[in-house]
Order: structure tokens, then C-alpha cells, then sequence
């Protein structure tokens, strides 16, 4: 376990010390030979504004999503429908094209809806959103399928010979077991929205990128340890947010969604 | 009454003169209401282009907007763009799209009326700034270990640096490999020695953005590689021992690459663009922006300027001799599409 | 009442059915016609592009190394990322959250910077290969930059934060009582992992598992980033082909051709697992 966590961490340790380099390095410099806070002073307002509509468009991604996703996932575990694999294989479908090759074909799909229709979502909030709806809804579709899988029908049945309706049940029985599901799925949306390059690149906005469409373009060029500032900056605002998500709703809700006790 | 009358008309006539004297120097041309959009390249690069031309926009009413990508990326927009209103006004690009522009028509034929500063010749781009394309080695390191300076880009592929160079990726450009291919009779126009010469050496990598391998340079993993000067000028004012040579290719030294701008057509901000493209070449603009980023600028002013640093003079080629002497790839003919799938299939593990 | 549920799937059908018919038509149609370089193509429809794709031995080269990273990293993620999840599931500690949290963060971080962070570690001066040579367990600096181990390295830091988040649901989901119960029976720890814990959250591995490996076959940043230029993996050879040649037919082609393996793949998957899902309820 220590291992694992010192693996997904050692790259972020390098970069959070190479982020308190002092002086003009154009390159990562770890160990740093000279501490200092200064490039954190020095984040452009452009990057900050960037991160923004990044938070802005993952958790719109998150949402719309999710709003596909869960009732997909009903319908796919629990309905009876010829075709009902086939189907779950074609939602799976974009996850399985390289993220370019959707980027580039948004682009031309939004320029063709430009010609016919005379709306090109390209370069508005809007065509971001839908290019990632399109790339996470099946992240979403995963999860909470997967979680469904495992519920137990009978607590559902349960409730229902005790008289609640099929609304109150899924409420009250069903959606808090599968919970964990669909904060999984919120969470991929989020992170996959939140990270990903090539699709925001080809449908961005010149007045304001993503943040990593602003991060690639910095890196191609030219770089200075403001970017590494900006994303230690980022993960510990994570955590901090992490930190006092847990104080205030706690995710004891994730965990108290342990409910599935078998009658 | 009569005299006042007259009097008026003296002061009049006497103003009239002088705005007729000093006229068209202080009514400056006015961009209200125009919005820009400019291709470049991001980072400190944008940041300082928007300091220079595009602060100065912005003062005369205008908005200026950047679309930041490489220049192959932007290209691609201008693709997909290709049936409807085009993604940006002004495109920076260099030399090895210049073939792809021009034929897939979509810049406009500039007119040096509209860009003094430009030299005649009337095209549909302009040259503002020279890369110049050499090897750049760390001296401490080539002295710690007795080694001697690089001079050709076949040294590079001596077993002896074999863990210590960095060859760049085609996608960087083919300047290194054309630098190598020459040496054994290949050109531009056909790469295969220098594809048969690396594929020998079996590098184990290469290098695809110039900050990985100026990270690589800092950390002393990597003593030498084939990069440009700009770069060279950066890691030095960091603080790095390095040095530039510039290798023989065929009977000239270095490659030199140019840096260009053009309008895209349709755009339906010409005179702005015309001016963001003369103010690119002015003498201020053009001293200030190449010496930052160790370019070689194409208005001789500047370039005499910039001679008289030390750090710059030690690493570029500043007189027009020099640079003249270098070698300029044939961007008319060669096939870049050609040398990239090429260079897929030697370097392809 | 059964027949109802089918409906919900309806929306997402149509929004994603749409979305990827529209963009994947306009796109792939090109790949029926030869190249003429900046985006244009001849007025031909012709299957020539598809033929080379699927005979030049080239391009299978690149199919097939993109299928070995991203099974690698499949098995990796799997390996590493579900006895964690697990742990994690069954930690009665007020710490749970808090290394949830973090696994969540560290996926916030771009991958680029993570990236970044790698290739200063992988240095041959860098912190790993002193430590390690320090320790004695290589003689000569790990060159970890342009393989295949340092680009399914680099592919980990994405896909074991899903793998971990996704298994931690799934394994939340295993009443602990049910564990409880065999062990009270005289099952051993390992008897109730293999019998019990596994088969139940055997859906949700294959579910997470395909994710990630459709993950690994599309990504592009971790192998253009680590793989030094000489992983050429399929989306990275798209990439290059599309921006750097701009032959868009072949792109179109090449992508056409790695999306139906990867759909090969899912489709397998499925139907093994219907069989074995029909099987066990025989």
C-alpha cells in the first residue's frame, strides 16, 4: 500500500519541489539548488482564469453525464431487450476512440453543422461540453453499472411489498446503495474532463483555454516553474477540498452506503 | 470686427499648414471596434509578442485575441476551417509550412503598401525572424570527460556519447536529420543515408519538446544535441555551460530556418493585420523580441544591435555573412509528408 | 415492468448514437478516398487506404504494440489497483477518506505534469537510478525513457486512480457480513477472498478492466511524452500521420482500423462473460 501511494506520488513530489526553484530555469530543475516561493507569486492570471472554465466545464461535464448515465445503467442491468449486449458494447464506444481522432472530428462535424444548419458550436462553451459528455458518459455508464450489478433486488422488493412506490423505492433503497457508483462516476467525468488535451484543444475558445490546453501550449513552447507551481497548487487545493468535504458531509456517506446487508 | 475675422483665418491657415507639415505622423491610424485574432505559438512567447504589437493594438482601440498552438496545429484549424469563416486573422508559421500554405491557397498576397517595413517582394507571407539550427553541447561536461567539441552531426552518433545525446524527433523538424543525410550525399530531397546512419546507432530515444531535453540538459543526462540557438541563449541565461557549434552542411554551415507571418484570407481585418505584421518588423519590436528569444531578426538594424551582446554573439549568428553562409532547406521541394513516414518505419522500435 | 427499464436507456442512446454517428461519419467517410495531402483527397472512393493499412506489416507492428502496453498496464492496474481498493474498502479507520482523497487529487494533476515529473525521475542521474544502483540491485542506470516499461509506468499514474476509485465502490458493495459469516464457518482469509470476494466483484473487474484497457489503447499523451519516439503506438502514429502529414484519409483509416480491434476486444469480453454469467445460473 505504501508502495502504491509512493508511486502515484513521487512524480507530484518532484514536481512540488521543483516548483519552489528560485530564479529563471526554463526546464524542471530536482532538487532545485535554490529554494523559493517566488514562482508561486508569479502565476499568470491567464492560468488562473483557465482553471476556471475547466472546473466550470468538469463538473457541467460531470452532471450531464451522469443525468445520461444512471438511467442507461437501469436500463441496461435490469431491462430485457434483444440487442440489450450490443447495446452496452456501442455506449462503450468512445472510450475506445483516441481522444485526437475525436477532437479533430468534432471540429469537422461542428464546421459541417456550421455549413448545413448554420450553429457551429466550435470555440463556445457549449461544443466543449458536448465533446465531453460525449468522451465520459461511458466512464459514468461503467461505474454505475457496475455497482448496479452487485445490488440486491430483494431490498428493493423488500420495500415494495412494505408498500413504498417505485419512485420512493429507487429513492430511498436503491440510489443510496448504489452511491458509490455514482460518485465514482462524477469523479471519472470530472477527472477525465478536467485533464484531457486534445479534444479541448481543436474545440477551445482563443479568449480562454482549459486550463491543460493552456498548460500544453506553455509546455510546447516555452516553460517555467509557475506551471509546476499551478498544479502543486491544484493538488493541494484537492486535498484541502477533500479535507473539508469529509468535515462537513462527510464521506462517511460514501462509506455508509455499506447498507447492502443481506436479509 | 474684419480684423478679428482675418485674424481668425491667419491662426486657421497657420494651423492648417502646420497639420499639413507634421499631419500624417500624428493622425495615427485607429483599429475601434476591430478584433484580432493572431496564430502563434504560447507561453512567454505570446506573452511577449502581446507585449510588443499587440499592447499597441489594444491602445489604438483594438482587441486582440490569440489562437496559441504550433503552427501545424493551427494549420489543421485552418483545414477543417476550410468551407467557412477562417479561425484567425494572422498566422505566425515557419518555413517547412510555407509549401503547404501556399498551395493549399489559404494566405493572402500581401502588397508592401500595406507593409513598409517589409522587403519587396510581394507574396503571400513574410519572413520576420531566422532559427538557426546547430549543436549544442555542455562544455563542462565534453572537458570533465576529455571529449572534443562536436563539429559535424555524424560526431553525434560516435558510440562514445552514446548514453549522453538526444537526437530530436521528426516532429520537432527534419533540420538534423537533413544536417546528417548531407554528409553522405543525401539532401533534403532524399534523407535515407541520414535514416540508415541513425537507424545504425540505434539511439534509444528522441527527443519531441525542446523543455523534456532542456530539463535533460540541466539534470546532466544529456551532453549534447542537435537545437537551435534560441534555446541554446535560454539555458544559458539559466545558467547552463553551453556552447553552439554550427556544422558543416555541404559547403555551409548550419541550418537556418525562417520564422514567417501572413494574413489568412477572409479575413475581415486586413489593415489590422497589415499593421500587426509591419509593427512585427520594425527595428524596436524586432531587437526586443529576437534578442529575448535568441532568433536572429531579419531588419539589419537589430541585427547589428544584437551583436554587441556578449551571450548572444557567443552562441548565434549575427551578421548577415554568416547567416548567409548557412544553409537553407529547399522548401520548395522537399516532401515533408515523405520524410515523416520514412522516419516512422527506421525509428519505429 | 421489465420491459419499462429498457426505455432509460433511450437518452443516452440517442445522445451518444448521434454524437458518434455525426463526428465518426464526417470523419471516417475520408478514409474511402486516397490522399492528397493538407486534407485533401482525391474524388475516388477507393478501399486502397484499408488495404495497406491491414497488410503493410508496419502498421500491424503498431497495432500489435499497442495492444502490449495496454495489456501491461491492464494486468498492472488490475494487480496493484484492486487489493488496494480492497484494503481500502475494508479499512474500519478515519483515514479512508483522507487516502481516498488523495488518489482523487493526484488524478487532478494533468497528466503532462505528472509526466514531466517522470522523466525527471527516470534521468539516469535522477533520484530512482541512484537510489537504486546505491542499493546495488542494478550496475548500470535503468533507461526507462523511449521502452515500454517507462510508457505502461507513465499510463499507470492515470489508470490506477480509476481502478482503485472504481473497485472501492464495487467492493463497498460486498456486505462484510458475507466474509464474516465464511470465516466464522472456518474459511481461511484467503478462501473467502478466493470463493467469496472475487466472484461478486468479478463484473466490476472486467467493467474497470475494459475501461482501462480501452484507456491504453486510445492515450496518446503517456506514450508521445515517454515513449521517446521510437513507442510508435497506434494513436501516437494517428497523431503524427493526421497533424505532421496531414493524410487524413490514412488517419481516418488507421483510426477506423484500431477502433474495431478495441471493439473486437469488448465485444469478446462481453460474451464470455454472458456465458459465464448464463453458466453460473445454470
Amino acid at each position: 500500500m505504501i508502495a502504491l501511494y509512493g508511486f502515484l506520488f513521487a512524480p507530484l513530489v518532484v514536481v512540488a519541489g521543483a516548483s519552489l526553484a528560485g530564479g529563471e530555469r526554463p526546464y524542471v530543475s530536482f532538487p532545485p539548488d535554490r529554494l523559493s516561493f517566488e514562482w508561486y507569486g508569479r502565476i499568470p492570471a491567464r492560468y488562473v482564469e483557465s482553471i476556471g472554465l475547466s472546473v466550470l466545464l468538469a463538473g457541467a461535464t460531470a452532471v450531464c453525464a451522469l443525468a445520461l448515465a444512471v438511467p442507461a445503467a437501469l436500463g441496461l442491468v435490469r431491462g430485457r431487450f434483444a440487442g440489450r449486449e450490443a447495446v452496452a458494447l456501442f455506449l462503450r464506444a468512445p472510450l475506445q476512440i483516441p481522444f485526437i481522432v475525436v477532437g479533430i472530428a468534432f471540429l469537422q462535424l461542428y464546421y459541417a453543422l456550421g455549413a448545413a444548419v448554420g450553429i457551429n458550436p466550435r470555440g463556445r462553451f457549449v461544443g466543449l461540453l458536448l465533446g465531453h459528455v460525449f468522451l465520459t458518459t461511458p466512464y459514468a455508464l461503467g461505474t454505475v453499472t457496475a455497482v448496479l450489478q452487485r445490488f440486491n433486488r430483494r431490498l428493493e422488493e423488500a420495500a415494495r411489498t412494505l408498500g413504498a412506490t417505485p419512485w420512493r423505492t429507487f429513492r430511498r433503497v436503491t440510489l443510496p446503495v448504489i452511491m458509490p457508483g455514482i460518485y465514482a462516476g462524477a469523479l471519472y467525468a470530472f477527472i477525465v474532463s478536467f485533464g484531457e488535451v486534445p479534444v479541448a484543444l481543436f474545440l477551445a475558445n482563443p479568449r480562454v483555454a482549459t486550463f491543460p490546453v493552456e498548460l500544453f501550449g506553455a509546455l510546447q513552447f516555452d516553460f517555467n516553474p509557475s506551471l509546476l507551481a499551478v498544479s502543486t497548487l491544484i493538488l493541494c487545493l484537492s486535498l484541502a477540498i477533500i479535507v473539508v468535504f469529509q468535515r462537513i458531509i462527510g464521506i462517511d456517506a460514501l462509506l455508509r452506503a455499506t447498507a447492502g446487508r443481506d436479509p | 470686427m474684419t480684423q478679428t475675422f482675418r485674424r481668425w483665418i491667419g491662426a486657421l491657415l497657420l494651423a492648417g499648414a502646420a497639420l499639413a507639415i507634421v499631419g500624417p505622423a500624428t493622425a495615427e491610424e485607429r483599429f475601434d471596434g476591430v478584433t484580432i485574432r493572431v496564430a502563434t505559438w504560447g507561453g512567454s512567447w505570446r506573452d511577449r509578442i502581446h507585449e510588443l504589437i499587440g499592447t499597441e493594438l489594444e491602445r489604438r482601440g483594438a482587441k486582440v485575441e490569440y489562437v496559441v498552438a504550433n503552427a501545424l496545429e493551427n494549420f489543421n484549424k485552418l483545414i477543417a476551417a476550410r468551407d467557412s469563416k477562417p479561425p484567425f486573422d494572422v498566422m505566425e508559421f515557419q518555413s517547412d509550412l510555407w509549401k503547404p500554405l501556399l498551395e493549399s491557397g489559404f494566405l493572402m498576397k500581401l502588397t508592401n503598401a500595406d507593409i513598409p517595413n517589409a522587403p519587396t517582394h510581394d507574396s503571400v507571407a513574410v519572413s520576420t525572424w531566422t532559427l538557426e539550427e546547430g549543436i549544442v553541447y555542455n562544455t563542462e561536461k565534453f572537458k570533465e570527460n576529455g571529449l572534443p567539441a562536436p563539429q559535424r552531426y555524424s560526431d553525434l552518433l560516435d558510440p562514445k556519447l552514446a548514453n549522453r545525446v538526444a537526437w530530436p524527433d521528426i516532429s520537432y523538424g527534419p533540420y538534423a536529420l537533413i544536417g546528417l543525410s548531407t554528409e553522405f550525399g543525401g539532401s533534403e530531397l532524399d534523407v535515407d543515408p541520414g535514416l540508415a546512419r541513425l537507424k545504425q546507432a540505434a539511439l534509444p530515444y528522441f527527443y519531441r519538446s525542446s523543455v523534456e531535453l532542456s530539463t535533460k540538459f540541466a539534470s546532466g543526462d544529456v551532453w549534447v544535441a542537435p537545437w537551435h540557438a534560441g534555446w541554446a541563449v535560454r539555458v544559458k541565461r539559466a545558467g547552463l555551460p553551453v556552447a553552439m557549434v554550427f556544422p558543416q552542411v555541404k559547403d555551409r554551415h548550419g541550418v537556418i530556418a525562417s520564422g514567417m507571418i501572413g494574413i489568412v484570407k477572409d479575413t475581415e481585418v486586413e489593415k489590422a493585420a497589415a499593421f500587426w505584421i509591419n509593427r512585427y518588423l520594425s527595428p524596436e519590436v524586432q531587437l526586443a523580441f529576437c534578442s529575448a528569444n535568441g532568433i536572429a531578426p531579419v531588419n539589419p538594424h537589430a541585427l547589428e544591435t544584437m551583436r554587441g551582446d556578449p551571450l548572444l554573439s557567443s552562441l548565434m549568428l549575427l551578421s548577415p555573412a554568416d547567416i548567409a553562409k548557412a544553409y537553407a532547406v529547399d522548401w520548395n521541394r522537399i516532401d515533408l509528408a515523405d520524410i515523416v513516414d520514412k522516419w516512422n518505419r527506421t525509428t519505429a522500435k | 415492468m421489465k420491459a419499462r427499464w429498457g426505455w432509460l436507456v433511450v437518452p443516452c442512446l440517442v445522445a451518444t448514437g448521434t454524437l458518434l454517428f455525426a463526428s465518426q461519419a464526417v470523419f471516417l467517410r475520408i478514409s474511402f478516398y486516397r490522399d492528397r495531402g493538407f486534407g485533401r483527397v482525391e474524388p475516388d472512393v477507393t478501399l486502397a487506404n484499408y488495404l495497406r493499412v491491414l497488410q503493410d506489416p508496419f502498421y500491424l507492428q503498431s497495432l500489435a504494440l499497442t495492444f502490449e502496453v495496454a495489456i501491461a498496464v491492464l494486468v498492472c492496474s488490475l494487480v496493484c489497483g484492486c487489493p488496494a481498493a480492497y484494503i481500502l474498502a475494508r479499512m474500519r479507520s478515519r483515514w479512508t477518506p483522507l487516502l481516498l482523497g488523495a488518489v482523487i487529487a493526484s488524478a487532478l494533476v494533468a497528466e503532462i505534469i505528472k509526466v514531466l515529473g517522470l522523466v525527471v525521475i527516470f534521468s539516469a542521474d535522477g533520484v530512482l537510478n541512484r537510489s537504486l544502483l546505491a542499493i546495488g540491485l542494478i550496475d548500470a542506470p535503468l533507461r526507462l525513457l523511449g521502452t515500454v516499461p517507462g510508457v505502461v509506468i507513465g499510463l499507470l499514474h492515470f489508470t490506477l486512480g480509476f481502478v482503485i476509485l472504481l473497485m472501492f465502490g464495487v467492493f463497498q458493495t460486498i456486505p462484510r457480513s458475507l466474509e464474516e459469516a465464511a470465516r466464522v464457518h472456518g474459511a481461511s482469509r484467503l478462501r473467502v477472498l478466493w470463493r467469496i470476494v472475487l466472484p461478486l466483484s468479478l463484473p466490476g473487474m472486467v467493467a474497470g478492466g475494459l475501461v482501462v484497457f480501452n484507456l491504453s489503447m486510445g492515450s496518446f499523451t503517456a506514450a508521445a511524452l515517454l515513449g521517446g519516439g521510437r513507442i510508435l503506438t497506434m494513436p501516437v502514429l494517428i497523431e503524427r500521420t493526421m497533424v505532421l502529414e496531414t493524410r487524413y484519409a490514412i488517419a481516418a483509416c488507421m483510426a477506423a482500423v484500431l477502433m474495431s480491434s478495441v471493439l473486437l476486444v469488448n465485444v469478446a469480453a462481453s460474451v464470455v462473460l454472458t456465458r459465464r454469467r448464463a453458466g453460473a445460473v445454470a
